[in-house]
Order: structure tokens, then sequence, then C-alpha cells
């Protein structure tokens, strides 16, 4: 075992191409500007009169103006990320605040927050800066960057789309009463109860798919497919179209680094 | 760039074990967690269970002292009416703080249901 993870880590995987990491920077860069535009909607609804707020801490639930400045620093990080300017300290600065948000209110947690707070860990953690940045004007030209925060981010996706398929596994989800209760909530037909069955059963089938499917050369195109489809359905389909944007983004974002030609090793014989 | 043929074999240096150590930890943790949370009431937060269980309906209510009852929608008292918050518990002290001394805040989620007599 110590052997597969030293390879993984620091042998023959130990690099992989920087462009397709540096896209990724400039993706989630993009995602942090729009998450703050998001939060920026929220202020309103927050911190109006008659509005119930429930933080964590008391001592720690800002105001308007105070959201508002989070939301610009937030914001700005996002651009810098984007443009690589000081890529790592950058992704750690958008990932603290990421958590800061987080802290405001209980109100604010939500699944496309919680990612965007460990790709942007991850980021900072990695060399994403190495080429198509600012910061690659003040170094020399490098095409390689360590492997291992890449595959820090493909394991990312797994265990999303795992866990996603695996929470479903309950009587409620499998008899298509917990599709129904959201479709309902965003459309006007009702829906027939078989196809809704079938069509929870195919949303989990189709998440371990991709959860699985991206390793493989064989499955990968069409573990992308099924990926997209996945999240184009829930965006059409459910009511809620900025935060699952927001989600869908990040996870497509991640799907190029399984076709990084050098890492389609990484579970297959080739050693 | 470092080929399979061209790197030697090294001997685990202390960076390299503390950054195995890092790696695995770090995966460790992004699998403990989601993990962990698919054992208790779903939807949890962390555990990446997105849309996995049925909505269950929250009402609420005002019994004045008057006696005159009043249903009222959450979506217009909270930013973001997310179904794992226990709103229960969170909704009827504030909501008391705006109503008169005897009124009756009544929550229902599904089968359970928490009256508060606002003071």
């Amino acid at each position: 075992v110590n052997q597969s993870a030293d390879s993984l880590l620091f042998g023959p995987l130990g690099n992989e191409a920087a462009a397709p990491l540096a896209r990724l920077r400039i993706g989630l860069g993009c995602v942090v500007i729009l998450k703050a535009w998001h939060l920026a909607t929220l202020i309103g609804p927050l911190t109006a009169v008659d509005a119930i707020r429930t933080p964590y801490l008391a001592s720690f639930a800002p105001g308007a103006r105070g959201i508002l400045v989070l939301s610009l620093l937030l914001a700005i990080s996002g651009g810098l990320v984007a443009l690589g300017w000081r890529s790592q300290a950058s992704a750690g600065v958008s990932s603290l605040l990421l958590i800061g948000v987080l802290l405001i209110d209980r109100q604010f947690y939500s699944n496309h927050l919680y990612l965007l707070i460990i790709l942007m860990g991850i980021l900072a953690a990695s060399d994403s800066g190495a080429v198509l940045a600012v910061d690659a004007r003040a170094r020399p030209p490098r095409t390689d960057v360590a492997a291992w925060p890449m595959q820090l981010f493909r394991a990312q996706l797994s265990i999303v789309y795992g866990f996603a398929a695996l929470a479903k596994l309950n009587p409620s989800y499998l008899s298509g009463a917990a599709l129904s209760s959201f479709l309902d909530a965003a459309t006007e037909p009702t829906w027939v109860p078989q196809f809704l069955q079938l069509a929870s059963l195919g949303s989990i089938a189709g998440e371990l798919f991709v959860a699985i499917g991206l390793w493989f050369k064989a499955t990968r195109r069409a573990a992308v497919v099924v990926g997209i489809a996945l999240h184009l359905g829930m965006i059409a389909l459910i009511d809620y179209p900025l935060p699952l944007l927001l989600f869908a983004a990040q996870m497509l974002l991640l799907y190029p680094l399984f076709f990084n030609s050098r890492s389609s090793k990484t579970l297959s014989t080739e050693r | 760039m470092n080929s399979p043929t061209s790197r030697p074999a090294q001997p685990p240096t202390t960076a390299r074990r503390i950054g195995r150590w890092a790696f695995w930890s770090w995966l460790g943790l992004q699998i403990a967690i989601p993990a962990i949370q698919l054992i208790g009431v779903r939807p949890a937060r962390f555990g990446w269970q997105m849309y996995s269980s049925a909505i269950v309906p929250f009402e609420l209510s005002v019994t004045l002292p008057t006696g005159r009852q009043h249903d009222l929608d959450l979506a217009s008292y909270v930013a973001v009416p997310r179904e794992e918050i226990d709103w229960q518990a969170l909704v009827p002290e504030p909501l008391c703080a705006t109503l008169p001394t005897g009124t009756i805040v009544t929550a229902t989620r599904g089968t359970s249901r928490v009256q508060t007599s606002c003071e």
C-alpha cells in the first residue's frame, strides 16, 4: 500500500501537465465571483426588518454592510484567483472568506458553498499558477506540476457523486416520493409515479456511474455525458437555479482533469 | 519532467512522509465526514445528501391573546428556508419578540408540533 501511495504521490505519477490545473483555477475563480454575487442577493432577505436570523454565534452576525463587504472581498479574491495573481495565497484567502460566509448564519450553508471551500482549499495547496497566470510571468516556464492536488480534486468529485447516490438509498427516494416533493414544488404538472420511481433509480445509477466511470478510459466519455445530463436535468426541473448552477459549474470544471493524458495511468495497470 | 525510467528509487524522506500523511488524512476526512452523516437524520449537512429525502412540510401559526389565529409563511421571515434547519427550535423566540405577550406560536413539521407561549 505504501508503495502504491508513494507511486501515486511522488513516483511516476508525481507530476502532471500544468494547464488543466490552471484552467480549473480560472474556472473556480469565476465561480467564487458568482458566489459573491449570490451572497449579495441574500443581504436583503436576511437583514429585512422582520427577518429571523439564525447565527451560530450571536457575536458574529454582521449586518447588511458587513455582508456586502464580505461579498466584495470574496469577488476580489475570486478575480485574483482567476487571474493567477499570487494564486496560492488568493485561493487560501477565498477559502477563508467562504468559511466566514458559512459561519455568518445557519441559512447560508449549502452544498455548493461547502464544496467550494474544499476545492479552494486544495487549490491553495497546489501550484495552479504555473501557467496561464500572472504568477507565471515572474517565473521560469514550467509545463508540469505536482500531481497530488489533482488526485484530490478527482477523488473529491467521486466522493460527492458517490455519497449523493448512497444518501438516496432510502425508501423515500427509491419510491419516487422525494423527487415528487421537489418537482411538485417547482413545476405545475403532476408527475406519473412510475416515471418518478424510474427517474429516482436512474439518478442513483447515474451518480454512481459518473463517480466510478470517469476514472476509466473505456467509460470516461459516457460518464461525462451522463454527468452533464444529470446536472442539466436538475437545473431544468428544480426551482433553485443559481445554487444548482454554482454546484454544477464546480463539478463540471473537475471533469477535464480526468482527461489529462498522464493522469489516465492513475487506476490503470500502467506503472 | 520526471519519467518512470529516469527517476531513481528514493528512500522516503521526512517531507515525503509528511506529504503522504497529509494526502491520505485529507482524503480520509473527506470520506469519513459524509460516511458518518449517512447514519443520522437526512438531509444532513456536510454529507452530500442533496435532494435525498422528501420535503417535510413546515407550518407556522400564531394565536393572539384575543383568540384570533393567523397562518404565517416561513419564507416571509427567513432568507433561505433550508430543509435541514431545526426551525421549530429557532423560529418561536425571535417571532415572539415581535408579538404581544400571551401569543402562542405553533410550529408544525410533519407530525411534530411545538407550541411556545410568548412571555
